[in-house]
């Protein structure tokens, strides 16, 4: 069966000249069935028909074709002679790719493969004045809105290649913040949003720039670092008033130079009283023809006196309800106040921009 | 009486005290002079009586304790010299800062050579302190009414009524106080037996001073 198979592929591939392209891509499936039925002598065969020069076989053909016949000497451990053939397909496509194969040989492929991509691009590797080098512009200074703020990256390239930007923490570039990718032919920016992996802002420090560029020959230029700082701009606030002075207030009591009339009242009065006493509630039998007390006199005009005194010498502080009022509304009104300037200050300290200045980038 | 009187005292002031507010006590001195009417004739003693006071605050209530010896004489033979001493205790409500309302009972012992008589007097007490306009500046009536009052084994009393006007002061921040007052009480004493009504009436004038602690 096997035998029958190898005859009628053979067969097939030398059929006329205008079936030649169809018939390498023939031998080229049939290989791969084979390679997947690990008849590895059967695929070579098929494949070094492939590869012949009047199979009318395409580039990628003849890379694809080489490739499966490096697989097949792998498996028929023959390393030499599969990394000749890989060499062969990486000379044809330097950016040719393996993975998807690495069943077919899992345990050597992708190891020789890429050991000989190495040893090819070290072979056609460009002069060190060749080599690929990559430029990134940074704003000296600016001040970022912290909502839609994005700090523009401009990755430039020696020559056409992809240039990654990341940026991480100065102190612990491995912790990459942010990535982006500038498709090589591009010019312009990447914009970092200033955040992190989880959206969130990053807080306030130094934190690495770092922008590679590959090409499309597997050149790497080397990793340039650039380090900003990046700091909170001063936010716009409001200076809080200062405390109410005490003449703000109007007064809420009135002093009164006098004492109050009642006293001269209680005082007249009482000293009345004491003076009458002993006419008022004495019996006549006893107060007959007898002279009047002196010492009620005494305590009578004491108290009138003291009355007078308290009067003339004192005060007294009558109440003004209506500045009283005034005052508590004037004192609700400028806690009101206070409170709505620790509010909007504590907003715009919250939303103030973010400054961004490049570490070496100017004075 | 006058024991039962200051165990009753006692009962009430001590636990009183202890939860008191505030305190006060003083000393006062009575220039009193004593007319008896008797059987047409009037009679005049003189004399001076020393006494103590003090009192507790418990919220509105005060609870206060007063007592006064002395003597009078130079009434000449129709008047007897006598001792007096007296006990009386005081309950008020304060219904203002400055108007005290309450009860009185007082115990008074006359001591003659001819024999001992006690009087009892219960009843009514207002007294007011009306402020003068200068702090510690007061006025001062206290008026007792005295109807449940009578003679120890002896007459009732028509009337009795006890009366003191004055003014006091207490210097700002100082715990002291003085007060100055006249006094004036009335006896209507009723007839008994073959006695006729008699008719006694003391007055003069009251010098205190205290100290009084808390508010």
């Amino acid at each position: 069966m096997r035998r029958l198979g190898i005859a009628l592929l053979v067969a097939m591939a030398a059929a006329p000249p205008l079936r030649a392209q169809g018939d390498a891509a023939t031998l080229i499936a049939g290989a791969r069935v084979q390679l997947e039925q690990f008849n590895a002598d059967s695929a070579s065969a098929l494949l070094e028909r492939a590869l012949t020069p009047n199979s009318g076989a395409t580039v990628g053909q003849r890379v694809r074709a080489y490739v499966l016949y490096g697989i097949a000497q792998l498996s028929a451990r023959n390393p030499a002679s599969a990394r000749q053939a890989f060499r062969r397909a990486l000379q044809l496509s330097p950016t040719e790719r393996v993975d998807s194969l690495e069943f077919l040989e899992p345990e050597s492929l992708l190891r020789e493969f890429n050991a000989e991509r190495g040893a090819v691009v070290a072979a056609t590797a460009p002069a060190v004045s060749e080599r690929l080098v990559v430029q990134v512009a940074l704003p000296v200074d600016t001040t970022l809105a912290i909502a839609d703020g994005r700090l523009p990256i401009s990755p430039v390239p020696s020559r056409k290649a992809r240039a990654v930007v990341a940026v991480a923490p100065a102190d612990a570039p491995a912790a990459v913040l942010w990535t982006d990718t500038l498709p090589a032919g591009a010019t312009g920016s990447l914009g970092w949003n200033l955040r992190g992996r989880d959206g969130a802002l990053v807080p306030p420090g130094r934190y690495a720039v770092l922008t590679t560029a590959m090409d499309s020959s597997g050149g790497i230029s080397q990793t340039v670092e650039r380090v900003v700082v990046l700091s909170r701009a001063a936010a716009d606030t409001q200076v809080p008033s200062a405390p109410l002075e005490p003449s703000a207030f109007a007064p809420e009591t009135l002093r009164i130079t006098h004492g109050s009339p009642t006293a001269i009242l209680f005082g007249v009065g009482l000293g009345a009283a004491a003076a009458l006493l002993p006419s008022a509630l004495g019996r006549p039998e006893l107060n007959k023809s007898l002279a009047g007390d002196g010492t009620a006199y005494v305590v009578a005009g004491s108290v009138t006196l003291a009355g007078l005194v308290g009067f003339l010498a004192g005060h007294r502080v009558q109440p003004l309800p209506e500045n009283a009022r005034r005052n508590a509304q004037l004192r609700q009104q400028d806690a009101a106040n206070r409170e709505a300037i620790a509010t909007a200050n504590a907003r715009a300290r919250e939303n103030a921009a973010v400054r961004v200045q490049l570490e070496g980038g100017g004075p | 009486m006058q024991r039962t009187v200051l165990v009753a005292l006692a009962l009430v002031a001590l636990p009183l005290s202890a939860a008191a507010q505030g305190l006060a006590g003083g000393a006062a001195g009575f220039n009193v002079q004593r007319r008896v009417y008797h059987q047409g004739a009037v009679y005049e003693q003189t004399g001076v009586w020393y006494g103590a006071s003090g009192s507790a605050l418990l919220g509105p209530v005060r609870l206060g304790l007063s007592g006064l010896f002395g003597s009078l004489g130079g009434g000449g033979p129709q008047a007897p010299d006598l001792t007096i001493r007296a006990t009386a205790v005081t309950l008020h409500f304060a219904v203002a800062p400055w108007v005290l309302v309450g009860a009185q009972a007082e115990a008074r012992r006359f001591e003659a050579d001819a024999g001992v008589t006690s009087w009892r007097l219960i009843g009514a007490n207002v007294r007011l302190e009306p402020g003068l306009g200068l702090a510690g500046l007061t006025g001062l009536a206290d008026v007792s009414v005295l109807p449940a009052s009578s003679v120890s084994g002896g007459p009732s009393l028509k009337m009795a009524m006890q009366a003191t006007v004055g003014v006091g002061f207490a210097p700002a921040g100082s715990h002291l106080g003085f007060r100055l007052g006249y006094r004036f009480e009335r006896y209507d004493i009723s007839a008994s037996g073959t006695s006729p009504e008699r008719y006694e009436q003391f007055r003069g004038i009251v010098v205190e001073a205290g100290i009084r602690l808390g508010r």
